[in-house]
């Protein structure tokens, strides 16, 4: 929706602009004369200006007055019958369009279209958008390219994961994470805090891969949100140190728990954890939890006592330390339970609940006429 | 032009089949693979369209109603007698419950929760969590109100969040 200021003595000739225009992606403001306009340019930049005045030499004065005040606005200026000098001087005096009243409607709608076009001549607009997560989150600026119509790519950056969303017309037809499902790569990188994006412009037509609207996407990014943040909220002891056991072998854990474990080697924190490694799934929450309570993870105590008994064992002679090895096992002293699955039996995990289609009902004022009407 | 609201019945019996076809006084059921489709014209403003489906079929459950229930107010299994926990509705109930999550209510015919189930008797149905309505009168009327009762509970709900 582009912003215009219209700038008249007359109410009349701001509400012709609205009924002819109607159905633009414009939104009109009648600000009255240009005394009246330079206070309301303090308040708010619009996007255009339109200047619709009869008097030639007061439409000069009014141009003359809004050059001095630096703004860079484009604008179009709108005359009665007029010769051609007359409008050569506008456009010299920078006018992006100048247009005799009246004019044909159908011609109208289609100069002013083509002159608020985003990809027109107003390069501020077409210029490719960048940022920092931390200050935008995802889902404002899915609502922002969404108001702007913005056709393109979103390349979404964070450490080493980058994926990307794409918008057709301002809708969300497809995204890339991975290996991941386009909706499911959407609510992933929804929960990214820390990273960079970039949005590339481009007119292609983009195909549809996601069936569901922007709203509904929105709505899956925040039950996404509330159950990653429920993860995040069980695990215990977020600023404390852990460490990886040393009585772990590492040949019992599987590649990607491996992968995230020697993260612990030197210790860490679960919350820095998350902040370094969290790539938005569920699963990584609910795993830290799991090591933690499997005491794959200890804390510094724990991880110093262990060191003792290692460093002990480890001075034995070769025969005693396969011996108490083996003794150990037999008393199960390690303590060390290799299985992951904690979840059997258990309810459902909230990955699970994810991959539930969701509830999409939204005809509230029906419903309620059903109900009146069976009442 | 209608504004139409459409909720799927899973049913474990043809008793409730018929209950659907008193209430809406019609009997032009539309067969499709997996589930019949009845339209009932309310009033001049609302027309419902139900979907009764009454054996499990994950495929087709899938793949012909995959997009209705998530836009349903409300699903309802529906059971003839007191299931058991092994019963052919609560194998839907527990496929539904796996992959959707539109909210779902029971209709029943007996009391569930008193004289009928013995204590050390596992109860399936109230064991799901679901709000379970009675058919206590087997007449199109209180069949009416029980689903008016239970669109109301939903409406009242979506109206809290």
């Amino acid at each position: 929706m582009r912003e215009v200021f219209v700038i008249s003595e007359e109410e009349r000739i701001y509400r012709m602009f609205v009924v002819e225009l109607s159905g633009l992606p414009v939104h009109l403001t009648w600000v009255g004369d240009m005394d009246k306009a330079q206070a309301a340019f303090e308040r708010e930049k619009p996007d255009f200006i339109f200047f619709a005045v009869r008097n030639n030499n007061l439409l000069h004065n009014w141009l003359a007055r809004f050059k001095r005040m630096q703004l860079k606005i484009p604008f179009i200026c709108f005359l009665g019958h007029s010769n051609w000098e007359k409008r050569e001087l506008l456009w010299m005096a920078g006018a992006s369009e100048v247009i005799g009243l009246p004019i044909l409607r159908k011609e109208f709608r289609i100069i002013i279209e083509n002159l608020m076009k985003p990809a027109g001549r107003n390069e501020k607009i077409n210029k490719d958008i960048e940022g920092d997560l931390t200050h935008y989150s995802l889902m404002d600026l899915i609502q922002s390219l969404e108001d702007g119509r913005q056709n393109g790519i979103l390349h979404l950056y964070s450490g080493e994961h980058r994926g990307e969303i794409i918008l057709d017309k301002g809708r969300i037809v497809n995204a890339r994470y991975e290996k991941h499902e386009p909706v499911m790569a959407i609510r992933m990188m929804a929960q990214w805090s820390r990273g960079r994006f970039h949005f590339e412009h481009d007119k292609i037509h983009h195909k549809e891969e996601i069936k569901l609207d922007n709203q509904q996407i929105l709505k899956e990014c925040q039950r996404h949100h509330r159950l990653y943040e429920k993860a995040i909220e069980a695990i215990p002891d977020k600023d404390i140190v852990f460490y990886t056991s040393p009585l772990l072998d590492f040949e019992q854990v599987g590649p990607m728990a491996r992968k995230y474990l020697l993260f612990f080697k030197h210790g860490l924190t679960p919350r820095d954890f998350m902040e370094q490694q969290g790539t938005g799934s569920l699963k990584i929450p609910e795993n830290l939890l799991n090591w933690i309570q499997k005491k794959w993870l200890v804390k510094r105590s724990v991880y110093n006592q262990q060191v003792s008994q290692v460093e002990k064992q480890q001075s034995a002679s070769g025969v005693k330390r396969i011996l108490d090895r083996v003794l150990a096992r037999r008393k199960n002293n390690y303590k060390i339970d290799y299985t992951l699955s904690s979840s059997a039996g258990k309810a459902d995990s909230l990955e699970e609940l994810l991959n539930r289609r969701p509830y999409l009902f939204t005809q509230h004022q029906r419903l309620k006429a059903l109900i009146d009407a069976l009442g | 032009m209608h504004e139409i609201i459409e909720i799927p019945f899973f049913m474990d019996s043809p008793f409730w089949q018929e209950r659907i076809l008193a209430l809406t006084d019609s009997d032009e059921l539309v067969h499709y693979q997996g589930f019949k489709q009845l339209c009932w014209q309310v009033d001049d403003r609302v027309e419902v369209y139900f979907y009764l489906i009454d054996r499990l079929n994950e495929h087709m459950i899938h793949e012909s109603l995959g997009a209705i229930i998530p836009r349903a107010p409300l699903v309802v299994f529906c059971s003839e007698d007191e299931p058991a926990a092994q019963g052919a509705i609560m194998d839907m109930f527990a496929f539904y419950d796996k992959h959707f999550s539109t909210p779902a209510v029971w209709f029943t015919r007996k009391r569930v929760d008193e004289d009928g189930a013995s204590p050390e008797k596992a109860d399936p149905v109230s064991e799901t969590g679901r709000p379970v309505y009675i058919l206590e009168q087997d007449t199109p009327e209180y069949f009416k109100h029980i689903l008016r009762l239970a669109l109301k509970e939903i409406f009242d709900s979506l109206l809290k969040e």
